[in-house]
Order: C-alpha cells, then structure tokens, then sequence
C-alpha cells in the first residue's frame, strides 16, 4: 500500500488525476474535430484525395503512348556506336558486363561477340541527335523530341517488364498507368472512356499482349482500359442491333435504371451506381463513338502523312491515325501496343520491318497533332520494356545477328505536351551501361505524372490496409526534360 | 498561485493535445475565417516563445549556480517555465492554423511545423518534470540543449518563410538575380547570351579580375576583344577566336573555361555558336526570330510562354460550373483553385447553338475554348469576341470565314489561335493585326496562300504560322490491294472479292500469272467467277499516288482424283502429316510448318508417283508449297512432271526451276502451275527437289533447305 502511494506521489499521477487529465486530451481532440467538416459526412479517403486533384496546372492534358512491345533495339535506332562496329566479334568485356544477370536464352552462351549495328546513323536537328537511316521520318522531326537515351529498368523478360512499365510492378493486378490517369483526372469526354487501348502487329518476332497490362487492378472498374478492336466495330457490342432503335433502347435503359436505382436504395452497393454509370455511358459512346472512329473524312493530305496504310483496320498506322482522333475527342490515355520488335535472332532484317511499318505514322502523329494546335497538350512517349544487348544471341556473320533482352540502359522518345527537346542521358561506348542521367522507369512515371498536374506521391490508393502509389515508394521528377 | 498554475497547467496540456491531433488529421481540416484570423496573429505571439524560453534557460542556469534558492525564486522559475509553455503551445496553434492558408509549402514550413510542435511538447514536458531535471545535471543539459537547438532551427525557419531564402545573408553573399521573363519579353541578348558569361566566363573575366586583358561585362567591353584581339570574326575559322577556344579539347590549355571550372554545357555552347553565327545582335527579341531558326529553337525552350501566369479575377460558383456542365460542353478549373476555366465541345451531333450563349455568365473567366468540328459560324465569333480573358481558342474545323475574323480583334490576351482546316484566307488573317498578344496561329488546311504567308509572317513578327502538312507534291505508292477471299480451293465456282480501303482508287488485276499494268489489265467490278487453278496478282492506282505493289493469291481447284498414289521418299518423320494423304485431303495448310498439314523432304526429294485406273484427259496439274526462309524452307530448286501411258515409259510434262529469294521475306504459300495441251494420261510422276546448299546470305548458307508441300491439284 506504501509503496503504491510512493509510485503515485514520484509520478505525481494517481487514478482520478490519469482520468481527468484523459478527460482533456479527449476533450481537446473533440474540439480540434470541429474543424473537419467531412467527418461524420462518410467521405472516403479517395474522395479527400481526388478532391485535391490536379495538384497543380497542369502542362499536358493528354497522352498518347505508342509502347513498342518486344523491345526494339536502341543500336539500331538511336543509340549510336561505332566502338561495336570496330570490335565486331570480339568478346564483351566483364569489366562492362559487371555481373548482370542474363536470360535463359543467353545463359549457356560462352562468348558475347560484340555486334555493331549494320545500319548508319546521322544526326538530326538542333540536338543533333543520332538517328538511324531506319527511321527516316523520326529524324525529321527531330526537334520535336526528347531523346532519353538513359532509361532502364529492372526486369529482363518481357511479362515483368512489360508490367512494369504499365503498373509501375513487375507482378501483376496493379492498376495500369492509364487507370490511374483515368482515376485521378478523370475523363474529359464523358461521351468516351477515359483509357482506350489499341492493338496492332508487325512482321517480327512477337511477343503477347494481354489484358492485364490495361486493368484497372484495384480501382473502380470504369478506369479499365477499353480495348478497341480492328474489325468493323471499334468497340464490340457497343451497336444495337437492327431491330432496336434509339428510343427503344432509351425506353429499356429508363427502365433498367429505375430498377437499378432500387437495388441501390435497398443494398447501397456502389457497384450498382458504377453500373448505371456505366450503361449511360455506353448508350453516349453509341453516338460518339461512330463518330471519332470514322476516317472517310479525312482529308487525303491526312492520308499522305500517315501513309495509306493507315486506311486498313488493325494497322500501327491506322491506329496512331485513332489515337490522334480520340485524344482530340478528349480521351485521356490512348494506348497503342505494336508488336514484333522481339529480335533475338535474324534482327536486321526483321527490324526494317517493323521500321517500315511505324516509322511514318509515328512521326505523322506529332505533325498531325502540332498542325492542329494539340500538340503543346498532348503527351506523346515512344518506347519499349527494355533494351537489347551490344553483343549477339546466336551466331553472328557480317549481315545478321540477333540481341538478347538488356534491361540496363534503352532509349525512348518523349514529344508534345510540356516536354523540352533534346537529348537526354548518355551511354558508355559499349552501349551496355549508363554514363549520365540515368532514368529509371518510376522516374519515369512520376515525371508523367507531374505532366499532367499531379503529385506522384500523393495520387494513392487504399488497398489491403497500404496506400499504393504508381511509383510505389520511389521515383523522381526529371525536371531536365520538362519546358519551363 | 497554485491554483492558478494549476488551471494553466491544464489549459496547456490539453492545448498540446489539440495539437497534436490537429496536426495528425492536418489534410483534412479546413479553417473558418474568424480562426484563419486568430492564424494571423501567429507572427505577433511568436515572440513571446523565444524570448520565454531563453529566460528559462538563464534563470535555471543561475538557480543551479546557487543550488539554493529560496522559495520565491524557486515559485519563480517554475512560473516563468509554466508561461513559456503556454505560449509556445498557442504560438503553435496558431502557426498551424496560418499554415493551412494556401502559398505554405516546401521544407521550410515542414521543420519550422515541426519544431513548433517539438517546442511545445518540450517545454510543457520540463514544467512536469522540473523538479527531478534540477536535481539531476545530465538531464538539465540535455533539456536546455535541446530547447535552444530546436529554439534556433525553429526560429529560423520561421524567418526563412516569412523573409525568404537567403534574407539572414544576403548582404554579405553575392546575388544571383533570378528574373523570370516570359519567351514574349524575352531580348536575345539580355536574357539567353548574357547569362551564360554571367555563369561560365565573367568569374574570370570582369573588371577587377580581366584575365587576358578580357572583359565581358559589358556589351562594349565584350565587343572590344582581350589581349589576343576581338572574339569573333563570323569569316574566321569557326567564327574566331571565342569559339575555337571554347571547342579544343579539355586537356588543352588553351580551352575555354579552363580545365577545373564549371563547363559550357552543349546547349550553351550551340546557343553561342548561332548568336555568333547570326552576327551576334545585342538589340533584337527571341520572339523576332523565325520559328524554324535554330537560336530560337535552343533558347524559346527555356522560357515560359506564360502557362503558369496567375489569374486574379473571381472564381465562378461551383454551383454555376456544374450547372452549366454536361456531357458535350465540359468546363473545368485549368488547376485545382485556379479561376481560370477551359471548356471544351464534344460530339457535333450534340451541339445546340444556346450552349455557347449560356456561357455568358462565365465569359470573363474562360481562358480556353474548344470549339474545334462543331457547327460554328461567323456569328458566333462575335459573341466569343466578349470572352476577353481568352488565351487559347480553336475553332479548327468549323465554318468560320474571313468576314467573321475582324470580331476577334478584341481578344487582345489571345495567345493561340487554331484556323486549321476553316476557309480563313489571308484576307481574314490579315484582320487579326489587334491580337497583340499573339504568339501562334495554326493554319494547317485553309485558304491561305504561300505568297500571303510571306507576307502576313513580315506584317505579324511576333507570331508563329504552323502551316501544317499538304503532301500535295509527295508522290507515295499506295498499299495493295486486299484479296478478301477467305477459301483458296475452290470447289466449284467462287467469286474474287477484292477491296481497297482508299476512295477512288482503281485495282486492276491478272488471272494468268502476269503483272497487272494500267492500261491492258482489266479493273476489278465485282463479279467475276475463279473457276479454275490460278494466281490473281493484282494492283491499286490513283492520281497523285504511285502505284502499288503487287498482291498475290493461290487460288486451287481439284476435279480429278488419282486412284492410286504412292511417295517414293518417306517425309522427314518430324513433317509426315498423314502421308501421302495429306496432299490429297484438300485442306490447304497454314503458314505453319508444324500444323501437319504439311509434308516437309529435306534429305530426299518429294517424289510423287500417281495412277488413274483409266486414261484420264488431264490439262493442269498444280502442287502447292510454302516458303519460310526463316525456318530454311526455300522454293525447290526444280519441279519436274512427268506423265505417261506406261509406268516405264513416262515423258516430261514440264520442268519449273523457280527463282531463289535474294533475302528473307514473310512466309507465304507458293504453287507451281503446270499447263499443257489436255492428253490422255494414265501414270504421272512429280519431282520436287530440295535446294542443295543455301545461299551465301541465309543464317544456315551451305546447309541443304527445305521443302513443304501440302496440295496437289489436277485439273
């Protein structure tokens, strides 16, 4: 008994001071709850985030990301080095290699012979970037570009890259970049999804795209991606059929909403709502649709910068034609796959290919956006998952090799919407590691990001009981690349 | 007294609790305005805190000096130490609350928040704890170190806010004048050459310094040269002295700034090479230049073209915004807070002429209006005229016209203006002399003609003309045509379905294995009937395009059954499919060699031998392969037929030695025709041979290659 009275009078507390003393911290901190307005109001995290949202002006409105899938092969297209031609055939020193982890497919390789690109290289505008003779129409818009010449990443086969580069993790049911553009800003044509996708393929060796590198992971639903199709209707289902006409079909939804609206009232199942959203939309998309989707109006001068084939469904050039046309309906994130840049054996010959097919339109976007006055708000990033090797998979001779995935330095281009042009990091003679500037694919994100008005760090999501962010807990903004 | 102090006590630990929460819950706290008052006066209150705190410090200093102090004192101190407390709390309260007025961000709001807080805690803990600090001395110095330290960081911070950066040590530390100047302002020399010396030369190179005689301070000092004479001569080697110094190579002593020194980064240097080069005018603007010149393309970069200018009008009422908002006229703040809206038109079908009057209410605070494909007229621009806080304005694709272009004249802060694809003329842009803030105008697709675009650029300097693509004189091949069959044997009769996506484009086409021309072969129309074996080769033209290449297809058809068949070399057992029936099954095989629809002889030749019971009258006989240079599959190097009444005694039909690929190409299917005189033919034998070695530049070059099979066809 003592000796409790002593603790009690050395901590000067006891039982009634503790409680009085609980009573004013309590009493503090309900006075201090006055001052949020939505505490009782059942506003969610996500709401207090959107609210906050664009966090600032933003510099580009939209994007557009032409993802090469396959990886093309930076020596052959921008990253030029003429020590490989000079070393053909002689073995990659460890010194450079230091270490790096290769592929199944090279791992049992004795020699990594040093291949030269057999193509030549000049440079073009105020940058003077190096451009391959491949890419003919790149080069002449030279000074539209960003030439990021330092980007890697850390996976080394496709699936984990590609993820990657999209959800910002190598594993996959992360939400996709466009999900969270879509989430955080929403869609600025309510007629259209916010996120669309389209698919096309080359010659070359191919690698798959699936539906996971759009999803919407742990968002709503409405933020997936929305797969466009090459047939004769660019979003399937979407047109009644003969029999129903527009009223009808008004007449049914009235109908379904009404009855959706009661499901909701008894159950309070936001996914109800999500779905009466989402029937409303489709029945806008009916009418918006046809018209964003239809070329015939274009005029032939349109057709000329493309190409013609730009005019055939399913082409890389007839779907950068509607990426140009959705990002001018106000669709958010158009994202183009092009596949067949895989090239692990046979590689000159299937990379003219796959130039051939994507080197004009892809340049035709960023006139064709600039002419129109879209391009100061339009994103446009060319790239792939990752780089190809400076030394040959397989057998090399003199006209043909093949490049094995290297994760450690690649090239993209990043054009439009509050970019400033240039080059941008540099590479070591042997084209295998980063000299300067190295820029890493969650710098890469956050720098998206911040062109298009939002804070990396605090565009989250609540999931499992942790905030996920695209850039998880890194990434930085590469202020170099952005305009002033 | 003590009652007192007691109740003081109270009041401030249930302050600290306060803060404390508010501070964990800071994102979502929003101030009314009588507390953003209360916030105000942090900076009056502040400086009781520090003034209190340091007297603490001193009087408990002085009390342990004394060891004994009497009773006042000792009621004293621990007054003094109770004051401090209170005051730190509420200056901390207040901070924060000042704090959630916007314009408070970055690293300095952050620790001096934190150290308030820190403060707070800390002195209000040493008031409850006071007695065994003063007994014990480690404890004391570690109380008072800590109070001072976060008394000064906290402080300072807090000064940093309010009087910026470098306020403490300005006087004594050089300036670096950071002026912000928009691409409008910008002068050539004054704001993108003379910061560069500013930064990489005039450290050695100014008045009191001089190296080699070498002053580049002023514009005159900077033309009269140093001790080796004047620093560029655009007739000279590299344009003189400047540039060959700045090139050498970084080992060399004479290189430019020297080795040790901050560099010219590359795009400093080419801005002062095409200043040099351009005869390095002191006078002139950046905007002057023309927009293809490469001076301006390097430095117009890094200025602003004022996107992140402030707008001070009103906001419009959220209410207002939503009201006016719906699916095909979206109008948003151009960033969160900002009064300044954009609206932009979606879906012509939509548009109703009222929702450009409804905007009225609005019209002031519009700085982007997207009108672009819907059906506006040149009435309309006279109502847009009165949207004069309008930066950029497209209405691109709509039938705006000369005569309505002088209505724009009032919009005198227009920055961009989309015209691409209207009838605007030169004479309607001429119209436009009063957008003084003008700075891009896009007209990609109309009227204007290239004499009044030289004329208009000279007449409007400060604007850029984006002229867009016309392709007119670019002559392109257009694609093939597509051959939309699906089926490549014919049964009985199938019609060709050709297609080409281009409008007016004309698609001629061949059945007999020649190359289409334009003049002798036939234009498609739809309803011709393929009836026989045959390739159709066929061809696109159109008048401003060159002609397409050529597009092929196999079409097969089998009216005669051999009774027996037999293969003389088994099939590579990898590619046997099933046997000799698989040429006979009339199912074509794909482009994969594996699907087992295809026969594949490598080692052995395909050799064919076949028999009808009864002399049959055979005209045609047609054996389709595939090639796939990339799996070593080439064409044969000959295919021979033979035929005959007796199985000795067979004659040669025909002999096809095709031609070899030169490269590697896409895997397609390829048949070989035989056609003769129809005869009465009771045995026949086909021989496909292998090519022997590959060509020298296949990957596999001296490795035998292959050949696939999978059809036979007799007509």
């Amino acid at each position: 008994m003592m000796a409790k009275q002593a603790l009690e009078y050395r901590l000067r507390m006891n039982r009634r001071r503790f409680l009085s003393r609980l009573s004013l911290g309590i009493g503090s901190a309900a006075l201090g709850s006055l001052l949020i307005p939505d505490l009782f109001s059942g506003k969610s995290n996500e709401e207090a985030i959107l609210e906050q949202l664009p966090h600032f002006a933003p510099k580009a409105k939209r994007i557009i990301y032409l993802f090469q899938n396959g990886a093309p092969s930076q020596l052959e297209l921008f990253d030029y080095k003429p020590m490989l031609r000079e070393k053909f055939g002689q073995d990659l020193p460890e010194s450079i290699r230091m270490g790096q982890r290769l592929t199944g497919m090279t791992a049992e390789q004795t020699k990594f012979p040093l291949a030269g690109s057999l193509f030549n290289f000049a440079q073009y505008g105020e940058s003077k970037a190096w451009i391959s003779e491949l890419l003919p129409y790149t080069a002449g818009i030279a000074d539209e570009l960003c030439i990021i010449k330092s980007m890697y990443t850390e996976a080394i086969n496709h699936d984990p890259a590609l993820t990657f580069f999209q959800t910002g993790a190598q594993v996959g049911n992360r939400p996709s970049m466009g999900s969270w553009l879509s989430y955080g800003l929403g869609s600025e044509n309510k007629n259209l999804p916010a996120f669309c996708v389209l698919l096309s393929k080359g010659k070359g060796n191919g690698q798959g795209v699936y539906s996971k590198l759009w999803t919407n992971g742990f968002l709503d639903s409405v933020h997936q991606g929305v797969q466009f199709s090459s047939g004769e209707n660019p979003v399937l289902y979407l047109n009644d059929h003969a029999s129903v006409t527009r009223a009808d079909r008004r007449h049914m939804l009235d109908q379904l909403e009404a009855l959706n609206e009661e499901g909701l009232r008894e159950f309070g199942d936001p996914e109800i709502n999500a779905k009466i959203q989402q029937y409303e939309m489709a029945y806008r998309m009916q009418t918006a649709v046809p018209e964003v989707t239809d070329i015939s109006k274009e005029p032939e001068s349109v057709i000329k910068l493309y190409g013609p084939e730009c005019l055939v469904p399913g082409t890389y050039a007839a779907n950068c034609l509607l990426a140009r046309k959705l990002s001018e309906n106000g669709v958010r994130f158009v994202q183009l796959y092009h596949q067949g840049w895989d090239g692990h054996g046979n590689l000159p010959a299937e990379i003219k290919g796959q130039c051939a097919d994507t080197d004009q339109p892809s340049a035709a976007l960023i006139k064709d956006l600039k002419q129109r006055g879209m391009l100061d708000e339009t994103l446009v990033i060319w790239g792939g998952e990752f780089g190809r090797t400076n030394y040959c998979q397989g057998p090399l001779t003199k006209d043909n090799y093949g490049r094995d995935h290297h994760p450690r330095c690649f090239t993209i281009w990043m054009a439009g919407g509050g970019i400033k042009p240039g080059v941008y990091g540099e590479t070591d003679d042997f084209g295998y590691n980063i000299t300067s500037n190295p820029v890493h694919v969650h710098d890469f994100h956050a720098t998206v990001l911040h062109l298009m008005g939002m804070d990396h760090e605090q565009l989250t999501f609540k999931h499992l009981g942790r905030r996920y962010r695209l850039t998880d807990v890194a990434g930085k903004i590469v202020n170099d690349i952005i305009k002033a | 007294m003590r009652y007192w102090k007691n109740i003081i006590y109270n009041i401030v630990f249930a302050g600290n609790c306060l803060l404390f929460f508010l501070l964990l819950v800071e994102d979502r706290l929003v101030m009314p305005l009588w507390l953003q008052v209360v916030g105000r006066m942090h900076p009056l209150v502040l400086h009781f805190p520090v003034v209190l705190l340091l007297m603490v410090v001193v009087w408990e200093i002085a009390y342990r000096k004394r060891f004994q102090l009497s009773e006042t004192e000792d009621e004293t101190g621990s007054t003094l130490l109770l004051l401090a407390a209170a005051f730190t709390n509420l200056a901390a309260l207040m901070g924060l609350m000042l704090s959630l007025e916007p314009g408070y961000e970055g690293d300095a709001i952050l620790w001096h928040k934190w150290g308030g807080f820190f403060l707070s805690i800390l002195s209000l803990l040493w008031y409850a704890v006071k007695h065994p600090v003063r007994r014990s001395r480690s404890l004391f110095v570690v109380m008072c170190s800590l109070t001072i330290g976060a008394l000064i960081l906290t402080a300072h911070q807090g000064a940093t806010i309010t009087h910026g950066e470098d306020f403490l040590l300005a006087p004594i530390s050089t300036k670096e004048e950071e002026i912000t100047v928009s691409l409008q302002e910008a002068m050539v020399y004054d704001h993108v050459i003379e910061p560069i010396l500013e930064k990489k030369c005039i450290s050695c190179h100014n008045t009191s310094k001089a190296k080699g005689e070498l002053i580049m301070e002023t514009r005159s000092a900077l033309f009269r040269g140093g001790k080796n004479g004047i620093l560029w001569d655009t007739t000279a080697k590299k344009f003189g002295l400047m540039m060959q110094r700045l090139h050498l190579p970084l080992e060399e002593k004479k290189h430019m700034p020297p080795k040790g020194k901050p560099q010219l980064t590359p795009e400093e240097l080419s801005i002062l090479y095409h200043w040099i080069k351009a005869g390095a005018d002191t006078t002139g603007r950046l905007i002057a230049l023309h927009p293809s010149d490469s001076l301006y393309i390097l430095a117009s970069s890094s200025f602003s073209e004022g996107g992140d200018e402030l707008f001070t009008f009103e906001p419009a009422s959220p209410d207002l915004i939503n009201d006016l908002n719906d699916h095909y006229r979206v109008i948003s703040p151009i960033a969160k807070g900002s009064p300044a809206l954009q609206i932009d038109f979606y879906t012509s079908a939509n548009y109703q002429p009222d929702q450009l009057e409804e905007l009225k209410q609005i019209q002031d605070k519009v700085v982007s209006l997207n009108l672009s494909k819907m059906p506006v007229t040149d009435p309309d621009l006279q109502f847009i005229a009165s949207f004069n806080s309008l930066r950029n304005l497209n209405i691109s694709f709509t039938g705006v016209t000369d005569s309505g272009m002088a209505a724009l004249n009032g919009l005198t802060s227009l920055r961009h203006l989309s015209l691409a694809g209207t009838k605007v003329s030169g004479e309607g842009i001429r119209k436009l002399s009063g957008l003084s803030s003008l700075q891009k105008i896009y007209t990609w697709g109309t009227k204007l003609s290239p004499d009044d675009l030289i004329a208009l650029r000279k007449q409007m300097p400060g604007v850029k003309f984006e002229t867009g693509f016309e392709g007119d004189t670019i002559l392109m091949p257009l694609n093939p045509p597509i051959i939309e069959n699906q089926e490549s044997i014919i049964v009985d009769a199938v019609p060709l379905k050709l297609k080409h996506f281009m409008k007016g484009a004309e698609i001629r086409y061949t059945l007999d294995g020649s190359e289409p021309d334009s003049i002798l072969s036939p234009v498609y129309k739809p309803g011709i009937l393929l009836q026989n074996t045959l390739v159709v080769k066929t061809r696109a033209y159109k008048k401003g395009w060159a002609t397409s290449a050529t597009n092929l297809r196999y079409f097969y058809h089998s009216r005669i059954t051999p009774d027996a068949t037999v293969l003389i070399n088994r099939p590579d057992s990898l590619y046997r499919g099933n046997g000799v029936k698989t040429l006979f099954d009339e199912v074509k095989g794909d482009m994969n060699f594996r699907s087992g629809k295809w026969l594949g002889f490598k080692s052995k030749p395909l050799e064919l031998r076949l028999s009808f019971k009864n002399p049959t009258l055979v005209s045609s006989f047609t054996v389709s392969t595939l090639v796939d240079t990339r799996s070593y599959i080439m064409p044969p190097a000959s295919v021979e037929l033979w035929g005959g009444n007796k199985e000795n005694d067979l004659k040669r039909l025909g002999i096809i030695k095709p031609p070899q690929p030169q490269t590697d190409s896409a895997a397609g299917n390829v048949g070989y025709i035989f056609r003769f005189e129809p005869m009465l033919l009771k045995y026949m034998k086909l021989i496909a041979r292998p090519v022997p070695r590959l060509p020298s530049w296949h990957k596999g070059k001296g490795e035998r290659s292959w050949v696939f099979a999978d059809e036979i066809f007799i007509e």
